[in-house]
């Protein structure tokens, strides 16, 4: 009888021992991938590349991990859970960080619409105080195209924008903005010019 | 007590057939290539950090999917019974990614750094072209699709630059590209127009020179007008005296034919009338014999061709005039200058003056070699 119990307890122990660490943090697993999962639905991407790419590194790293250990006699899952751990709060970390960047370039894609059209408009009324002579537009007619080719850029800026790709907007508009505000200063030293 | 023996007997037993049965195990558990799929995944990571997901994307491919497969293996295998794994196709995958994975990685060093330096020079090169067409053709009359063209062009080079400075230089490279065809086409249109406004090029040169000689041969003030440079030059007894800056007709590329068509026209004249204020809105005005005896024989040919319409008026009151330093080509075909300049003109002009407009005085090759044009 003695011996009957003493080889129960120690089956019981060897099963309890075996099965104890050797679970596979399955749900740790899958909260880490919709982590990474809900950074990407952020575009997090591209407007936190290098923070994201580290990111999606750790939870590749931790999954490897995981079959490491399921190869093992004995798997522990003690630093997988904590590297998951750590993938699902970087996670949140990364996520943010690429919401305010997108916001921010969000932000200066506005700013550069506001201003790209406030200085058009300005150069369109700086075209018809331009000085014109007799009747000759050649050279009004050469920026005017150009004030044209600029609102074009504008257009297409503005799909980029719809389809929330900033900085490809922001990149376009600050070329815009550039040769628009080259063109105001053509026109206001010719303006200028002709007061004297 | 003979039970106690036998029980510490059992025990003995027991834990040693637990180690011997421990150790049997460990000896020939199978053990999955680790060392290798974590190099397999650092490489794969450091091939997507030098952007081999951009410059070799085919060879980036194929590693990421031996590592994928080998990872894919891995799992597989693990399910399986212990005993009845087997990790040499996850060796062999991995290997292959390693493998793949640093073809990749000098592949995209090599290609980066082939294409930054082609970039930079391509930049600098369609850059100097920009300079080019600015200081040549800039003022040349265009439409407005070429301009547009033209403008799209430069826009695109500097979304080049800036994808450049932000090491996107595939992004770079698509903007170039698309650069590089709006400004070459432009460039070509400006090119052959040029080389077709300059085929009169020898006889302009001749044009000149005799009006050149003529005022040092009979001691007077001639006036040459160079429409391609702006400028009107003053001669006196042969030598150069004064040369002032122009502004023409917005048409000014073309020789005269007809009333309206704002050229300027180009040929030998002489100053029929002086004119000053009141009796001219363009504070002093030197009237020329536009329409000489050549431009109505042209202007009849060509209604004869029917190049021009039948009811056409051949046009006339073409002056070198004040009022100029607007900034444009704005006459309806006269040579307009600076007040200023226009006084000193009008001073060295009399009746007869000879007045010589031609399109330019210098061949196109040398125009073409200035590095910069007023």
């Amino acid at each position: 009888m003695k011996t009957k119990l003493f080889l129960a307890v120690v089956t019981l122990g060897a099963v309890t021992f075996f099965t104890s660490c050797n679970k596979v943090p399955v749900g740790d697993i899958d909260l880490a991938n919709a982590a990474v999962d809900s950074a990407k639905a952020v575009d997090a991407e591209h407007y936190a590349p290098e923070a994201f790419t580290a990111l999606q590194d750790t939870l590749n790293a931790a999954l490897q991990l995981v079959e490491e250990q399921k190869s093992k006699m004995f798997g522990n899952y003690t630093v997988v859970k904590e590297k998951l751990a750590y993938v699902a709060s970087q996670a949140s970390v990364v996520k943010e960080q690429a919401v305010v960047r997108k916001a921010e370039m969000k932000t200066e894609s506005d700013t550069l619409f506001a201003e790209l059209k406030s200085l058009i408009d300005e150069n369109k009324t700086l075209i018809s105080k331009a000085p014109k002579g007799k009747e000759g537009k050649a050279a009004l007619e050469a920026i005017q195209a150009e004030i044209s080719e600029i609102e074009t850029t504008v257009n297409d800026a503005t799909v980029l924008y719809n389809s929330e790709n900033y900085f490809a907007t922001v990149d376009k508009l600050k070329v815009a903005k550039e040769k628009a505000i080259s063109i105001k200063e053509e026109l206001s030293n010719a303006i200028s010019k002709t007061k004297k | 007590m003979q039970n106690n023996k036998r029980f510490l007997l059992l025990l003995f037993f027991l834990c040693f057939l637990f180690t011997a049965c421990g150790f049997i195990f460990y000896s020939f558990w199978p053990r999955p290539p680790v060392s290798l799929i974590n190099k397999a995944r650092e490489t794969i990571s450091e091939i997507k950090s030098v952007k081999s997901d951009v410059y070799c994307a085919d060879i980036y491919k194929l590693a990421l999917e031996n590592y994928e497969k080998a990872m894919f293996l891995w799992k597989a295998e693990n399910k399986k019974f212990a005993f009845s794994r087997s990790f040499d196709s996850v060796t062999y995958y991995s290997q292959l990614a390693i493998e793949k994975g640093n073809m990749a990685k000098n592949r995209s060093l090599e290609l980066s750094t082939g294409l930054k330096w082609y970039l930079r020079n391509q930049i600098d090169s369609v850059k100097g072209q920009k300079d080019f067409f600015h200081a040549i053709f800039y003022r040349l009359p265009l439409p407005e699709s070429i301009q547009r063209q033209n403008t799209k062009g430069f826009l695109l080079l500097h979304e080049a630059e800036i994808a450049y400075d932000n090491k996107k230089y595939k992004l770079s490279e698509e903007k170039l590209v698309s650069a590089k065809e709006s400004i070459s086409y432009t460039y070509s249109y400006a090119f052959n127009l040029l080389n077709d406004y300059f085929l009169n090029s020898q006889q302009w040169q001749d044009m000149a020179r005799a009006t050149i000689e003529k005022s040092y041969k009979k001691k007077c003030t001639a006036i040459v007008v160079d429409k391609f440079s702006r400028s009107c030059y003053v001669y006196s007894a042969g030598k150069l005296k004064y040369s002032f800056i122009v502004e023409l007709g917005p048409n000014w590329m073309a020789d005269k034919r007809m009333k309206g068509d704002k050229a300027t026209p180009e040929g030998f004249y002489k100053v029929t009338k002086k004119i000053a204020k009141p009796n001219t809105r363009y504070h002093k005005a030197l009237l020329i014999n536009y329409p000489n005896d050549k431009d109505l024989e042209q202007f009849n040919r060509a209604k004869q061709q029917k190049i021009i319409p039948e009811n056409a008026h051949i046009g006339n009151l073409i002056e070198i005039h004040g009022h100029g330093n607007q900034g444009a080509d704005w006459t309806n075909g006269c040579v307009a200058l600076k007040n200023e300049d226009m006084d000193i003109v009008y001073r060295e002009s009399i009746v007869g003056t000879p007045v010589t407009i031609v399109g330019s005085l210098k061949p196109i090759n040398e125009i073409l070699l200035m590095p910069e044009m007023e």
